[in-house]
């Protein structure tokens, strides 16, 4: 119980480190939502890592950042499951499969309005 | 000058090092002849693997191909192997003296990042650019003498999958070997690793700092941006060519629609293309048999040659050009980067069972052989989930199983069309398989309803990019699997199949014996015992032996069989197949236990001694073999009967 809280904290600490990185990038327009609710092929970035109720492993945040889901970067949904779950998630150059519980830790601005391919 | 007794004895030792998928173990390949096996998946290497490599100035360098890592911050048991080598942490291996820090140039947001903990923790690292032909073929320039700029690290381009993709990475080793004979000790040996070093090194990184991590990550990120950002690389573009094709093979309905024709062509093609190339194998063996029946005189010798070797060994070998086959497609599917997609579909009915997508792998592998397959599982993070995943591998019906199944169903299944066109014994094969993973299915379930409950499984399982397969790996690997599979037959096959032929020749039948003589010999009468157990589920004593040298390898049942049908024939049936032999001797109620006795068949004894070493205990491979000897006899105690109450 005591380790939690701490690394809490750690990761609130990408939440304020990512406002200072992204403000210079670009003025964030849109508005904020987690990963898990993007529609699919709609461009967004990624605003910050939280850590949402009914995570218990918070390492499990972390390592989505060690992937590449870092504020700033931007993500697109290539595409979803059967019921929704998993999704496939384009982060740089590289796809990754995520479980809508980790996506709901992945909070993200939409870039434009959803295109209408 | 006597620092450099040490430095000349022991030569260099060289890591390669980065994200997974990034091409390491190609590159190891390369450098060091080795053929290990490389896919398009992340986690196809699992251990460390050492090689040699002699420069063309004859410097010997030991080379590490190591497991693909996320960060210095293991979260898998591949990674913590990693980790350990990098920080030096691993009994009996020093801290490598030089670093080469693959890079997949197609992907340097990502990759360059794992290069920065590399950096801090004080290591000679070279900058390997792979796949620097596929980046230019998606119009990527990257500016190699910029990058290295930058860094501050010297920077080679590579190609891992050409026969010349290594040149500059071999000659950065020779030169940099060559400047450190010139100054007596590399750098790293003169600053050995003690257990100060290394907390110090764990504190840079943040290894036990939670907090720390997150802001290196940050600052990590922020200076790959920088790099990127003076080499004109700012932004991939929002849609990649994978993302078209996942359009429609990762789509919720179509994609699983694929994902289950695909398989179901596999298997057809297994049985019909095999065809032909059997019956030519087939053949020479009983040309072959003939022969030798000619030029020795009849006796034990002759005995041995064709009912032990000809009949056992030979009997198995014909089984090449389907496991050939099933591996093309295998191999094919892996190189190309859908498997994981695979996973992806079934990720959610895996879910169902308590299993995550990323069991999916180590399952598939398992239809190769148990064995790989359950090293494979160290990639899954979720220990729960790792040790339900490595007891369910066995259900994955490996390739050993294939010559018994195919041998049967050849036997008592007619090879008619069915549903306009598709072979029905290439159907019934797909249910074998089937039935496999849905039992494997519900075992997961049961382990997870009780006891090995976990609470949340992370997939996080990465989706490369498509290539084409390359056709030098593919020929690699059949190759590879085409010499596995006759050392096999040459090797421990031969052996049982020689042994067996001795315990079912002697002791000779008495004087005035009725029966075939083999029922009078120690395999005659073992079998005659293990009937007693094997008779309620409709075995008879022939199959009973057979089960036995199975142990050791399953396709020896299949030899078994041939060997001990050989014996127990009385004329001159030489040229009897085996399949004919047991389609009139057997009933068809028999022949279908038999094959659901193999669906579990808990017999394989490496399976079971690699169970124990993964899982460093006796209580998995205990609980692994009575489980499936409980099912397998179950099993197929109730396909005897049900079928013989519907024949009837």
């Amino acid at each position: 119980m005591s380790a939690a809280p701490n690394e809490f904290e750690s990761l609130a600490s990408v939440d304020a480190g990512s406002r200072a990185r992204a403000v210079h990038r670009r003025s964030l327009g849109g508005y904020m939502r987690p990963l898990s609710e993007l529609p699919a092929r709609s461009d967004a970035r990624v605003f910050a890592l939280t850590v949402p109720e009914g995570i218990e492993d918070p390492e499990i945040v972390a390592r989505l950042g060690e992937l590449g889901f870092l504020p700033g970067e931007r993500v697109r949904v290539v595409a979803r499951g059967l019921f929704g779950d998993p999704i496939a998630v384009r982060v740089g150059s590289g796809t990754f499969a995520l479980r809508r519980s980790e996506a709901r830790c992945i909070q993200v601005r939409l870039e434009d309005e959803p295109t209408s391919k | 000058m006597n620092a450099a007794v040490n430095a000349a004895t022991a030569s260099p030792l060289v890591a390669l090092v980065g994200n997974p998928n990034c091409g390491k173990t190609a590159l190891f390949n390369l450098l060091t002849g080795s053929r290990q096996k490389i896919a398009n998946y992340a986690g196809v290497t699992v251990e460390r693997k050492e090689g040699t490599l002699v420069t063309p100035r004859g410097t010997r360098i030991r080379l590490l191909d190591l497991p693909g890592a996320y960060s210095l911050h293991p979260r898998t048991p591949d990674e913590q192997i990693t980790c350990d080598v990098v920080l030096g942490r691993l009994d009996g291996e020093s801290r490598p003296d030089l670093i080469v820090s693959v890079v997949d140039a197609t992907n340097l947001r990502r990759h360059l990042r794992m290069v920065m903990p590399l950096k801090r923790a004080g290591h000679r690292i070279v900058i390997a650019l792979n796949m620097v032909d596929l980046a230019k073929r998606q119009g990527l320039r990257v500016d190699a003498a910029s990058l290295s700029r930058e860094l501050g690290l010297p920077v080679v381009e590579t190609v891992g999958i050409q026969a010349s993709g290594a040149r500059a990475l071999v000659e950065f080793l020779d030169a940099s070997a060559a400047a450190e004979g010139a100054t007596g000790a590399s750098p790293s040996a003169s600053d050995p690793v003690g257990d100060a070093a290394v907390a110090r090194v764990e504190k840079a990184l943040g290894v036990d700092a939670p907090l720390r991590e997150a802001d290196t990550l940050l600052d990590d990120h922020a200076e790959v941006e920088r790099v990127l950002h003076v080499l004109g690389l700012d932004e991939p573009p929002a849609e990649s060519p994978s993302d078209r094709i996942d359009r429609v093979l990762l789509h919720p309905v179509l994609g699983i629609v694929i994902l289950a024709v695909t398989l179901f062509l596999v298997f057809q093609a297994v049985f019909t293309w095999a065809t032909p190339l059997m019956d030519g194998i087939e053949w020479s063996v009983a040309q072959l048999a003939d022969l030798t029946a000619r030029v020795i005189p009849e006796g034990p010798l002759r005995s041995l040659v064709v009912d032990g070797i000809l009949a056992g060994a030979g009997g198995v070998l014909v089984f090449l050009p389907q496991i050939v086959i099933l591996f093309a497609f295998i191999l094919v599917l892996e190189d190309s980067g859908y498997l994981p997609r695979a996973a992806f579909l079934l990720d959610k009915l895996m879910g169902g069972v308590g299993l995550s997508g990323r069991s999916f792998i180590p399952l598939l592998s398992s239809f190769a052989c148990a064995i790989p397959g359950i090293m494979a599982t160290r990639t899954i993070p979720n220990a729960r989930d790792r040790i339900v995943t490595i007891m369910i591998a066995p259900l994955m019906t490996c390739s050993a199983r294939l010559p018994v199944y195919s041998l049967l169903i050849a036997a008592f299944i007619p090879a008619t069309k069915v549903w306009g066109g598709a072979n029905l014994q290439g159907v019934v094969m797909f249910v074998l398989y089937f039935a496999g993973v849905g039992s494997a299915f519900v075992v997961a379930w049961v382990m997870k309803k009780f006891g090995l409950r976990g609470a949340i499984h992370p997939l996080q399982m990465e989706l490369p990019n498509y290539h084409w397969p390359s056709l030098r790996n593919l020929r690699i690997g059949l190759l590879q699997r085409v010499e596995i599979f006759l050392r096999r037959v040459g090797g421990i096959i031969l052996a049982l199949m020689v042994i067996l032929w001795f315990l079912s020749s002697f002791p000779a039948p008495p004087e005035g014996a009725t029966g075939p003589a083999i029922e009078y010999s120690f395999a005659g009468k073992l079998g005659a015992m293990l009937a007693y157990v094997f008779e309620p589920i409709g075995f008879n004593w022939q199959i009973s032996i057979a089960l036995v040298p199975g142990l050791a390898a399953r396709e020896v049942a299949v030899g078994a069989l041939g060997t001990v049908y050989a014996l127990s024939s009385t004329g001159t049936d030489l040229e009897n197949q085996l399949g004919s032999l047991i389609s009139h001797g057997w009933t068809l109620p028999t022949a279908l236990a038999l094959l659901a006795w193999y669906v579990f068949a808990p017999q394989c004894l490496s399976t079971l001694a690699v169970v124990k070493r993964e899982t460093n205990s006796w209580k998995y491979p205990l609980i692994m073999a009575g489980y499936l000897f409980a099912l397998a006899y179950v099993a197929a105690g109730a396909t005897f009967y049900l079928a013989q109450w519907l024949l009837e």
